[in-house]
């Protein structure tokens, strides 16, 4: 495990605010996107008096909060979560369990006033780089994804994918284009970057008038009351709609990953990643 | 006529309001919903029920647009001749923080044509007749998360709302003048408060929320002075409290979330508030908390006057998702195995559906309402479901359905006694779920997970049967995309929602036949009726923009 230590990072743009827990919808605009919480407002010590407070955190904390202050081997709890240091602002309250010692922690009554302070200062730097969500600072872990039997996975796609994709056809060299294995796995499962969702930019459309008349192309925009498309020669055509009419008929090439959502295994989707891995 | 002049004079001299004229009376609140909306579902119920019936099936297609407006943020100085709107300001905040957080996802009380409308740090008094601002406060925060305002509560001649830097803040109903203030929450926990307080008898209930692993809880306050008469924890905080055997240890129940920040219930006959409870934290690493994670997730119901916990029902025990449980449920007088029963129903973001007797808690039905979720196992006997420990996020990544914000959210349901239906958007759809920190610790907040969303897929709208849990009827909305709109129903049988797809719509709420539509955007707040001069209007908002309807 690698603990990367981080300048403060004030990147608290529309993306990190996403998905706050209670909401979907980006809307947010900051004017001071730093100032999101206390511990990413107040001014931090010198680099100098952090580098100090890091030195002894090392030798005098860390077996129990941990390296980085996650909590340790020996118990000490998560100190990016305590309630002693979200409300310290330079030592005062993190001074008083260091030199009372507080429940099974002991105390360092040897510590001065300027080595609380820059052992505060070094957990709040630490702190400050925080993301959002209550997050942890940023850990750079090696992950692989590529668990999964490749030759499972061809077994797989034999079956349930030729009927639509070829290896030496539209997915010939995949791997080779799609480098990243998340963004491989992701748009596989998903049946491609390009979503047809809302205004779907693959979905075909039949539109049967009252008059017989028949009006195809690509699916534009689509609910209870409207439909839209471009026709093969590039016009665009509209309907009104109320009930089934006019009819339409949809030809959606997502309809078979729609039904695979719910039939794949995660087994079948580390396999069949792993296979696609190996089309190069 | 007798409330305008009222209103006219309390301006003018605001020491002239008489005690027995208040704007709102908490014992009103207890009437079922008709000419105004006074409390955050309009009534206790949670029903979204309005008795109005001016605008039925026949002529819902006559509704015509009588105003629209946006919502002004800047802060307004006056001018040489004092006309026109001074912004009143509060706030503990240094007054350097710009933050313009859009939408309105509140409900708008209207009491006696006047709207009261909120977004995060801002509220609006607005005349219900043309969408005037009539006064506008603005709270200058420390910061924080600014998510969201879900609204206001009326109390006596007292505007009460919360903010997202944790102050309850209580306003002259009349003039936005500030009465008080008092903080709610730690901002320095990271604590941010969207709910609108919910006014019962002499107190308000407030919640709020939280993404750094601190104890969600709900208080009361005194509504006149703002002083604190409980708190009540959702997850144990002492090492004898409740649920603390659904912990591994204190440190991680008392860091464990379950915070309540979307508006309860209120049963005036038990004197129990029922509410929904958030997400377990660390919320997507579950491995630091192994348990049911009490009382996170669950339906909870609190005695108003004494604040302790008189039953419970976990609709989600050790969620690993992400999907809190906070959703307002309803209350139902029905019917089953032949015997009337007070119960409360509730759609949860978990895609299952619930009723629970409101007066013990006994556990009624369980149905899934969706029909992709696949996170859990099996259903418990005693009707929890029961999480698949395979489908939580794992390294080389879990296919989950369904997506982070859920079958159903804050996006409030509603339910007409007369159908015995109870109306819920499905929202379908599968994400990715990857585990990020594969630390044995467990990670903080909601990190330690990437999601990748890999599509939607036929999102619907229910009418649910809640002896059963099965949907009477079911409407698939066309084209791809999820769908949350709030919904509203009416005594003559309508249904109010949005579709996802920019629509206001109506339906029969006995067969769920499409009887009206506008596009006017997605809506970003539950639709609303009341009366004004007597004619019954429909109000929702577009993110910053309100529109409001009427039936001439």
């Amino acid at each position: 495990m690698k603990f990367k230590e981080k300048v403060l990072k004030f990147t608290f743009m529309l993306g990190c605010l996403s998905a706050y827990g209670q909401d979907s919808e980006p809307e947010l605009v900051i004017a001071n996107p730093n100032a999101m919480f206390i511990q990413q407002q107040r001014a931090l010590p010198s680099a100098e008096v952090i580098g100090r407070g890091d030195d002894l955190y090392q030798v005098n904390c860390r077996l129990c909060h941990g390296p980085d202050l996650r909590g340790g081997d020996q118990g000490g709890p998560n100190l990016l979560r305590s309630e002693a240091v979200l409300n310290d602002i330079e030592g005062e309250v993190i001074g008083v369990a260091v030199l009372n010692g507080q429940g099974r922690m002991p105390s360092f009554d040897n510590f001065s006033n300027n080595d609380i302070a820059a052992i505060a200062g070094y957990i709040h730097s630490i702190k400050a780089t925080s993301e959002g969500q209550g997050s942890t600072p940023p850990v750079d872990y090696d992950l692989d994804i590529l668990v999964g039997d490749a030759a499972a996975g061809e077994r797989y796609f034999n079956q349930e994918c030729v009927g639509c994709h070829s290896v030496t056809g539209d997915l010939e060299g995949i791997s080779s284009r799609i480098i990243d294995d998340y963004t491989m796995q992701n748009t596989w499962v998903a049946g491609g970057r390009r979503q047809a969702g809302q205004g779907g930019l693959l979905t075909r459309a039949t539109v049967t008038l009252s008059g017989g008349e028949l009006v195809e192309g690509r699916l534009l925009r689509y609910d209870d009351f409207f439909i839209s498309l471009r026709t093969e020669d590039g016009s665009y055509r509209s309907f009104t709609r109320r009930g089934d009419s006019p009819t339409v008929e949809l030809d959606d090439p997502l309809t078979r990953h729609r039904e695979l959502w719910g039939e794949l295994t995660d087994s079948n989707i580390h396999d069949v990643t792993a296979y696609l891995e190996t089309i190069k | 006529m007798r409330y305008m002049t009222l209103f006219i004079i309390s301006i003018l001299i605001p020491g002239l309001v008489i005690a027995q004229n208040f704007l709102v009376d908490p014992a009103e609140l207890a009437n079922t919903l008709d000419g105004d909306w006074d409390t955050y579902s309009g009534d206790y119920s949670g029903r979204r029920y309005s008795n109005l019936t001016q605008v039925h099936k026949e002529n819902v297609s006559d509704l015509t647009l009588a105003w629209t407006t946006e919502i002004n943020f800047n802060v307004r100085r006056g001018n040489r001749d004092g006309n026109g709107i001074v912004t009143q300001l509060g706030g503990e905040g240094r007054g350097d923080i710009d933050i313009r957080s859009g939408s309105i996802k509140g409900s708008i009380l209207e009491i006696n044509g006047i709207l009261y409308v909120t977004a995060p740090d801002h509220v609006w008094a607005m005349d219900a007749r043309d969408g005037s601002e009539i006064w506008h406060y603005h709270w200058e925060t420390r910061g924080g998360t600014h998510i969201a305002n879900r609204g206001v509560a009326i109390w006596n001649d007292s505007v009460i709302f919360e903010t997202p830097d944790n102050y309850l803040v209580s306003l002259n109903a009349y003039t936005g003048a500030e009465n008080w203030h008092t903080e709610i929450a730690s901002f320095e926990l990271q604590y941010f408060s969207t709910m609108a307080p919910i006014a019962i008898r002499d107190r308000v209930i407030v919640g709020t929320g939280n993404d750094l692993d601190q104890p969600g809880f709900v208080q009361a306050f005194d509504a006149e002075t703002g002083e604190l008469i409980w708190k009540f924890y959702t997850v144990p905080m002492k090492e004898d409290d409740p649920g603390i055997e659904t912990w591994p240890n204190l440190d991680a129940a008392s860091h464990g979330g379950g915070n309540a920040w979307v508006p309860g219930v209120y049963d005036p006959e038990t004197d129990l508030y029922i509410f929904g409870t958030g997400n377990p934290t660390p919320g997507y690493t579950g491995v630091a908390r192994p348990g049911d994670n009490l009382f996170t997730c669950s339906l909870v119901a609190v005695n108003v006057t004494t604040g302790e916990m008189e039953w419970y029902f976990q609709t989600s025990p050790h969620d690993t998702h992400d999907w809190d449980s906070a959703q307002t449920p309803i209350l139902i007088d029905g019917v089953i195995d032949g015997q009337p029963r007070k119960l409360v129903s509730t759609a949860a973001r978990n895609g299952f559906f619930f009723t629970v007797d409101r007066v013990t808690g006994e556990h009624i039905i369980t149905n899934k309402y969706s029909r992709t979720a696949n996170w859990e196992s099996h259903v418990r006997e005693t009707g929890e479901p029961e999480p698949n420990p395979d489908k939580e996020a794992t390294i080389p990544g879990t296919l989950v359905s369904p997506v982070e914000g859920g079958v159903a959210n804050w996006q409030p349901p509603a339910f007409n006694p007369d159908t015995g239906l109870f109306y819920t958007q499905e929202n379908n759809g599968y994400n990715m779920l990857y585990l990020t920190d594969p630390d044995p610790r467990g990670s903080m907040g909601l990190g330690g997970k990437s999601r990748s969303e890999v599509g939607s897929i036929q999102s619907a709208f229910q009418a649910i049967d809640y002896r059963t849990g099965e949907a009477v009827w079911r409407h698939e909305w066309p084209g791809g995309g999820g769908v949350n709109s709030g919904v509203l129903t009416t005594a003559s049988g309508l249904v109010f929602t949005g579709d996802g797809r920019n629509n206001l719509v109506a339906f029969d709420g006995s067969n769920g036949e499409l009887l009206w539509n506008t596009r006017i955007g997605n809506m970003s707040n539950p639709p609303q009726t009341f009366l004004v001069d007597g004619r019954q209007h429909l109000l929702v908002a577009v993110r910053e923009r309100l529109f409001a309807f009427v039936m001439y």
